[in-house]
């Protein structure tokens, strides 16, 4: 997961409005670095005119053919067309990125997420699980900003399901450009002081950003808690989450281990995860 | 509860169909029996939306039926642990 270092040497901002991408040192992207290159580029550099792609390889083949290039150049306002048309690399499995700016859009997929999962071989339990996992975390992102996006700007969630058939793995990807795990829950935990004792917290049983008493002194929060079930006592896998600058590797039910806690990141998560299935 | 759509998530689709299933429980003393059949996917928010609530305001006046699925039966479980709750099932 050391894909940040990887990210600065790829995204170069030269003058007159151009976003330079230079795959040169690119061999691989995973899922989470490509959100995270999503939301670098937005939040780093705000008002594009122009794509230039050098050096490139099957990285960028690769991010053509999932509409990477295309769906960026669409939020900064202009057109992006390709060179030459987006080589399939991932027609084996699935790969899609979707950026939107209201979670009804995520909803409209979600039947045909989990049709695609079936038809790539998976079984309806797992099917379901990957579905229910996908859609509670897309859930959480707008949930959690609601009404405290940074700007209408920010108000963003870029997602990446790809599937490794080889692999027997999904691995998603959900990053928003919100107020990250702290300003969520600081207004209800207000002796939170940094990111990862918000995270730690999130990722405990009931721990819930809503006010206290909420639904008649009910007040369930369980997103980050099944996702952690799912991937702990069931499918196995890994998962990772940032908020802003931190990023961490949830080990165990509840455990974790900081990774980096100076990423150049001043707003929003990432929730990454992978789910292996049989 | 495919009358609901066989894809049941967010929390306010859930807290809408809480609204609908309150008022009924309301306007009677029976208990109401929730069958699955044909759900395929349920995401603990809904799930705790809607059942998380009814168990708290009408304990012991739910029952779950057909939550055969390991998917179904995971948002259950996640709801039952994180909200110290006992769903009773058919």
């Amino acid at each position: 997961m050391d894909s940040h270092k990887q990210l600065k040497l790829l995204l170069i901002h030269s003058l007159e409005n151009v976003l330079v991408f230079d795959f040169q040192e690119i061999c691989l992207l995973d899922s989470f670095a490509i959100t995270e290159l999503f939301v670098l580029a937005l939040t780093s550099y705000p008002n594009i005119k122009k794509f230039e792609i050098r050096n490139p390889n099957s990285v960028s083949d690769y991010l053509n053919s999932v509409g990477f290039f295309k769906q960026l150049a669409a939020i900064y306002n202009f057109t992006y067309k390709p060179e030459a048309d987006p080589k399939a690399l991932h027609n084996k499995g699935i790969a899609i990125l979707t950026a939107h700016e209201e979670k009804s859009t995520f909803y409209a997929q979600a039947e045909n997420i989990y049709s695609i999962l079936l038809s790539s071989g998976l079984s309806n339990d797992t099917a379901s699980i990957i579905t229910a996992s996908f859609l509670e975390v897309i859930d959480n992102a707008f949930i959690h900003n609601l009404g405290k996006w940074p700007t209408n700007y920010y108000k963003k969630v870029v997602t990446l399901i790809h599937h490794h058939e080889f692999k027997k793995e999904i691995a998603i990807s959900v990053a928003d450009l919100g107020i990250g795990f702290l300003g969520t829950l600081k207004e209800r935990y207000p002796d939170l002081t940094n990111e990862t004792e918000s995270i730690a917290l999130a990722l405990k049983a009931n721990t819930s950003s809503r006010p206290k008493n909420f639904a008649n002194q009910y007040s369930g929060g369980n997103g980050l808690f099944y996702l952690q079930k799912n991937i702990f006592n069931g499918l196995k896998g890994e998962l990772y989450i940032r908020s802003t600058n931190t990023l961490l590797q949830i080990t165990s039910l509840e455990n974790f281990q900081i990774l980096n806690s100076e990423l150049p990141y001043k707003y929003g998560a990432n929730i990454f995860f992978k789910l292996k299935y049989v | 509860m495919n009358k609901y759509g066989k894809f049941l998530h967010s929390r306010e689709e859930g807290e809408l169909a809480y609204r609908k299933i309150r008022d009924l429980l309301e306007k009677t003393s029976d208990d109401f029996i929730f069958d699955f059949e044909g759900v395929l996917v349920l995401a603990p928010s809904y799930c705790d939306e809607v059942f998380g609530k009814l168990q708290v305001n009408f304990p012991n006046r739910i029952k779950i039926k057909n939550n055969t699925s390991h998917g179904l039966k995971v948002a259950f479980e996640t709801v039952e642990e994180t909200g110290g709750l006992n769903f009773n099932w058919v």
